[in-house]
C-alpha cells in the first residue's frame, strides 16, 4: 500500500510542485492550505507523513506540529518541516516541536524524496 | 522659585518630554516600517520559491521530459531566479539590521571549503557561459571560521556577482588563507577597473549604490560592497577592496576563525 502524504503549504503553487513530484513516485497525496485545516485533515486521514509549512494561516507550523505530536499516535507521525532560508531560526524550533526533520526551500525533488524515503523507511 | 523660574523648568521639562516623545514615536515608526519591509521581502520571497522549486523540478526531469534545447534556457531561469532570490534576501537581512531589532545569526564553527565550493557551484553555469572561469584554491589544514554558514554563502555569491560585472577580462581566482594574526581571508581578485584607495574606500560605503556622482568609477551589483561588509561584520569579519602590484581588483572577506584569532 502507498504511503500517505499530507503537504501543508499556504502557497498553492508549493503545494501543487511537491504533490506533482509526490505523486509521480506512487504516494498518496492531499494538500492543506493553512494550519487548522492540517490538524483537521492529519487527524482525519492520519497521513504517514505531513510536510508542513512553518508560516501559515490561522495556526502556525510550530502549534500544528507541537498539537499533531500530542496526539495519541503523535509519536508515530512523521512531520518534515520546511521552511526558507529566510527563517534558519526556524530549523531550531521545528526539531524542539518534534518535527522529525526539516528542508530549507527552494529544495529540488531529489533533496525531497531522499527526505522522504528515509523518513518513510525509519532510518 | 519664582513664578518665572517655575514656568521655565516647566518648559523645558516639557520639551524634554516632548523630545523623548519624538524619538520613541520615531523609534516606533522605524520598526513599523521594518516590519513592513520586512513582510514586504516575504511576500516577493513565497512566489519566487514556487517559480525556483518549478524550475529546479522541469531541469532534474521529475515534471516530466525537457527538451535538449530548452534545457540552457531553464538554467538561465533557474540562475536569474536565484540571484534575485538572494538579493530579497539580502534585503530582507538589511531591513532587520537597519530598521528592526538587528538579525537573527547563528554563527557558529563552519568548515570554509564546502560553503566557498556551493557558492562557486551556484554560479557555476552562467559564468562558464559568459567564459568566466573561477579557479579556488583553499589551503590545506584552514581552520574552520566562525559564521552564519548560509549568510556567508549569500555574501560569496554576491562578491562573485561583482567581480563579474566589473572584471574587463579573465577569470576570477579566489584564495582562502589563514593570515599571520590567526584570521581567515577570502581573496577574490580580478583584472577589472583600478579604482583608486579613495575611491575603493567609498564603494564600501553602506548607501554607495545610491551615489550619484559623475567621478563614481564603479556603480554596483545587489545592494553594494557596503551591505556585504555589514553582514560580514556581524559575523565577526570584515570586508575590503584594494589593488594588486598587477593592477588587478581585489575583494577580501576577512573572517574569524572558529577558535579565536586577533
Amino acid at each position: 500500500m502507498a504511503a500517505k502524504i499530507l503537504i501543508v503549504d499556504d502557497e498553492p503553487a508549493i503545494a501543487e510542485n511537491l504533490q506533482a513530484i509526490l505523486s509521480a513516485k506512487g504516494y498518496e497525496t492531499s494538500c492543506a492550505f493553512d494550519g487548522s485545516e492540517a490538524v483537521a485533515k492529519a487527524r482525519h486521514e492520519k497521513p504517514d507523513l505531513i510536510l508542513l509549512d512553518v508560516m501559515l494561516p490561522k495556526m502556525d507550523g510550530f502549534d500544528v506540529c507541537r498539537l499533531l505530536k500530542s496526539d495519541p499516535h503523535g509519536a508515530k507521525l512523521k512531520i518534515l518541516m520546511t521552511t526558507g532560508l529566510d527563517r534558519m531560526g526556524d530549523v531550531e524550533k521545528a526539531f524542539q516541536c518534534g518535527a522529525s526533520d526539516y528542508l530549507i526551500k527552494p529544495f529540488g525533488s531529489v533533496k525531497l524524496l531522499q527526505k522522504v524515503e528515509k523518513l518513510l523507511s525509519g532510518a | 522659585m519664582s513664578s518665572f523660574e517655575a514656568g521655565a523648568a516647566g518648559f523645558v521639562l516639557g520639551a524634554a518630554c516632548g523630545a523623548a516623545g519624538a524619538a520613541a514615536l520615531a523609534l516606533a515608526n522605524r520598526r513599523r516600517l521594518g516590519r513592513f519591509l520586512s513582510f514586504a521581502a516575504h511576500e516577493i520571497n513565497t512566489p519566487l520559491t514556487a517559480v525556483n522549486m518549478t524550475i529546479l523540478n522541469f531541469i532534474s526531469g521529475a515534471l516530466g521530459p525537457v527538451e535538449k534545447t530548452q534545457e540552457p534556457w531553464l538554467k538561465m531561469l533557474r540562475e536569474q531566479a536565484e540571484r534575485l532570490a538572494l538579493i530579497v534576501g539580502d534585503l530582507r537581512d538589511f531591513i532587520h539590521l537597519r530598521l528592526r531589532d538587528g538579525l537573527s545569526m547563528h554563527s557558529e564553527s563552519v568548515d570554509l571549503t564546502p560553503v566557498l565550493e556551493a557558492a562557486v557551484e551556484s554560479v557555476s553555469w552562467g559564468f562558464s557561459q559568459a567564459g568566466v572561469a573561477v579557479r579556488t584554491r583553499v589551503d590545506a589544514g584552514l581552520p574552520k571560521v566562525l559564521a552564519d554558514a548560509d549568510r556567508l554563502q549569500r555574501v560569496f555569491v554576491d562578491i562573485l556577482y561583482h567581480c563579474r560585472k566589473f572584471r574587463d577580462s579573465g577569470g576570477i581566482d579566489v584564495a582562502a588563507e589563514a593570515g599571520l594574526d590567526g584570521r581567515i581571508r577570502v581573496a577574490f581578485a580580478y583584472a577589472g577597473v583600478k579604482s583608486s584607495a579613495r575611491e575603493s574606500a567609498l564603494a564600501l560605503d553602506l548607501y554607495y549604490p545610491a551615489r550619484v556622482r559623475k567621478d563614481q568609477l564603479l556603480t554596483a551589483t545587489g545592494l553594494g560592497l557596503g551591505v556585504l561588509r555589514l553582514f560580514l561584520r556581524e559575523q565577526g569579519g570584515d570586508l575590503s577592496v584594494s589593488n594588486q602590484p598587477d593592477g588587478r581588483s581585489v575583494i577580501t572577506a576577512d573572517l574569524s576563525a572558529a577558535g579565536g584569532g586577533r
